[in-house]
């Protein structure tokens, strides 16, 4: 067992080398610096591997996902302290002026339907696609309803994102709000009319 | 030569541009409460240790012994009022993690014992509590405080998926990190760095984070919608109601012993480490035995016995559906207590990346903003106060609480706050920036100075010395690293 987590770790190790030493290339790839990347990736997927064989699949999975992010931040850790030494360049920031804001045509009109969007539609769109799992997707009890939970959250997340992220906030609001209404029709229409 | 070609799907500058406008509204509204729970977090995930250091003089030992246990709650019993309003008495049994005796029945009732069953010392810790508090509800009431912890999850859960996909260059920039570039890009590399080497541990923390915090509100509207608003019904299937319902008294020491052997005999595997008295002071009273499971992700399975000490079921949370086993594996991915000691020195650093992703990302924008003509200098200052404030604030009310001056939430708080504020008075961020480490740095030494004149020869016990260590040479550090960068700032000026 430990033997595999030390094979394993060496092998995160490795593929993480692999991939910084070909960073350091800057896009130069030649002869075997073109495989750098992905035998690096595929050293990483096979340490993991080895955790997830090396104890149970679930706590070997975190554990080695663990090391790979350690091991990664500890590069990064070097590579800073390497540098910390040296000048940065200073970029002068005239401090003596007064804050203020730079609003555009629309602004308000925008950053309300995007509050409003985030605070109102995207909670409702992403419960109703946890209970859209729920009421359609088969299995036990128990696994449709920790289904409900991670949709609900995913849903939600990612209905952030669309509307947080779309230049015109107007039909992200729009289309989540249709979504939603087709996703309630399909939950509780059935349960009205038996 | 070969010119590189990326993995990556080629994606429009457009794309780009409006995920990072997305994350930047989100990172820009949510920035400051990030901090305080990416803070906060990342300080309690050692909050078992925390808990022995502030109350460094119980006894302990990591022997569980179910005739200690007894011995203890003929004790506690006999401290049960006529008027009792408690339904339940906790019993925290000691293991390697947390090799101590404790006895609680409601919020203001907690005793330690030592390993014959006799009382050691109060095991109130208001310290830990305030920052596990500060973490899992910012110190607001219970309900509101774990939604609004929860919304934050989600909101950090889109900030790193915005992230990713406003960075196309991802597998190609894998490590770079202009650390003599402009400040902007300097930090701008450290925050996409970090976010995506860490990515994997912020969308675990993120989504275990939202889990937890909603978990409430997912459970009302599932009942609800699915079983006519009965909560308890719609959580069954993960949680059903096993307690013993036979009146067989209430429970003795040696119903107490004849559980928990009962236990040992049928899984040798499963090590007891919270048990629950139920029902109590009542003639129908039971237990609910919780008991970690080797080498498994989940936090363990619980037992019912009945009130003479009679195995009634099981929840099967480690070995029934999958949705039990995630469920029951949510709250050790989120702590960080699976693996042992070095797992949590890992959470340790990845929680502090986490910490330095939210400040780079605000000042990313603030750099962004004055380089564009559009300083907001006493803003950058207020942040930069905050900053230092948050950690600082930390230490001093876990002092002041420790040595029972003021209590945590006010002191923190206010001290938050103030600090916040004291930035506006500075003559330049970078200056204030300076300040604000040194004063923290003073803050952690005051801390181990007030524990050791509180406890004395107690501070230097193997968990509170290994805590007060940490503490010094945090500070030691934080004084050098601000020490070589003050260096680097003037001879650059």
């Amino acid at each position: 067992m430990i033997v595999a987590q030390l094979i394993g770790s060496l092998l995160s190790l490795s593929g993480l080398l692999a991939i910084f030493l070909t960073w350091r290339r800057r896009g130069v790839r030649a002869g075997l610096w073109r495989w750098g990347l992905p035998a690096g990736w595929a050293l990483l997927c096979l340490g993991l591997g080895l955790w997830m064989v090396s104890t149970n699949t679930d706590q070997g999975l975190a554990l080695g996902s663990v090391v790979v992010m350690v091991l990664a931040c500890a590069i990064l850790a070097r590579q800073g302290l390497a540098l910390l030494g040296k000048p940065a360049k200073v970029q002068p920031v005239r401090e003596t002026e007064a804050d203020g804001l730079a609003l555009g045509k629309g602004y308000w009109g925008r950053a309300t339907i995007r509050l409003a969007g985030s605070l109102l539609v995207v909670p409702v769109f992403g419960m109703l696609a946890g209970l859209l799992w729920r009421a359609y997707v088969p299995g036990d009890e128990a696994d449709r309803l920790m289904g409900l939970a991670i949709v609900a959250m995913l849903a939600m997340t990612a209905g952030l994102v669309i509307q947080l992220a779309s230049r015109r906030p107007y039909r992200a609001f729009g289309g989540l709000t249709a979504v939603s209404v087709i996703a309630a029709g399909l939950i509780f229409l059935p349960g009205l009319f038996g | 030569m070969t010119k590189s070609r990326t993995l990556w799907p080629k994606v429009s500058a457009a794309f780009v541009a409006q995920n990072l406008t997305g994350h930047k509204i989100l990172g820009l509204a949510t920035a400051a409460i990030l901090y305080l729970i990416c803070l906060s977090g990342t300080a309690t995930v050692f909050y078992i240790d925390l808990e022995r250091w502030e109350t460094a003089n119980a006894a302990e030992s990591p022997d569980f012994r179910p005739e200690a246990v007894a011995a203890a709650l003929t004790d506690m019993r006999s401290r049960i009022p006529n008027d009792n309003k408690e339904t339940e008495l906790y019993i925290t049994a000691p293991t390697q993690d947390y090799p101590r005796l404790v006895l609680q029945r409601g919020e203001a009732d907690v005793r330690v014992y030592d390993q014959q069953g006799r009382f050691s010392v109060p095991g109130e810790h208001p310290a830990t509590h305030g920052m596990t508090e500060l973490h899992a509800q910012l110190h607001l009431p219970e309900t509101l405080g774990l939604i609004v912890v929860g919304i934050t999850g989600i909101a950090m859960l889109a900030l790193i998926i915005g992230g990713l996909l406003a960075h196309p260059r991802i597998l190609k920039d894998a490590f770079l990190w202009r650390l003599n570039g402009t400040p902007r890009v300097n930090r701008g590399d450290l925050h996409n760095r970090i976010g995506v080497w860490a990515s994997p541990f912020h969308i675990v923390i993120a989504l275990t984070g939202a889990l937890i915090g909603l978990s409430q509100v997912l459970v009302l509207i599932t009942a609800l919608t699915f079983y006519g608003g009965d909560t308890l019904k719609a959580f069954a299937s993960i949680y059903p109601d096993i307690a013993a319902k036979t009146a067989e008294g209430q429970v003795s020491g040696a119903a107490f012993i004849k559980a928990v052997t009962t236990l040992r005999q049928a899984h040798p595997d499963a090590h007891p480490n919270f048990i629950s008295i139920n029902n109590l002071n009542t003639d129908h009273e039971s237990l609910t035995v919780y008991a970690e499971i080797e080498n498994r992700l989940v936090y363990g399975d619980t037992w019912e016995f009945d009130g003479k000490g009679n195995l009634v079921d099981q929840l099967h949370l480690s070995d029934g559906a999958a949705g039990k086993q995630v469920y029951a594996s949510i709250y050790r991915l989120h702590f960080g207590n699976f693996g042992g000691i070095w797992v949590r020195w890992a959470y340790v650093i990845l929680g502090a990346g986490l910490c330095l992703i939210c400040t780079t990302g605000m000042d990313i924008w603030l750099l962004k903003s004055a380089q564009k003509g559009r300083p907001y200098p006493r803003l950058h200052k207020v942040w930069t106060g905050f900053v230092w404030a948050v950690p600082t604030a930390m230490a001093i009310a876990t002092l002041t609480t420790i040595t029972a001056v003021l209590p945590f939430v006010p002191v923190f708080w206010g001290l938050t706050v103030a600090l916040s504020l004291v930035g506006l008075l500075a003559t330049s961020q970078t200056r204030l920036s300076v300040i604000g480490r040194y004063v923290f740095a003073g803050s952690l030494l005051a801390l181990v100075a007030g524990h050791v004149v509180r406890f004395g020869a107690a501070s230097f016990s193997q968990t509170a010395l290994g805590l007060n260590l940490t503490l010094l040479i945090l500070a030691a550090i934080t004084v050098s690293l601000t020490w070589r960068q003050g260096r680097k700032l003037s001879s650059s000026l």
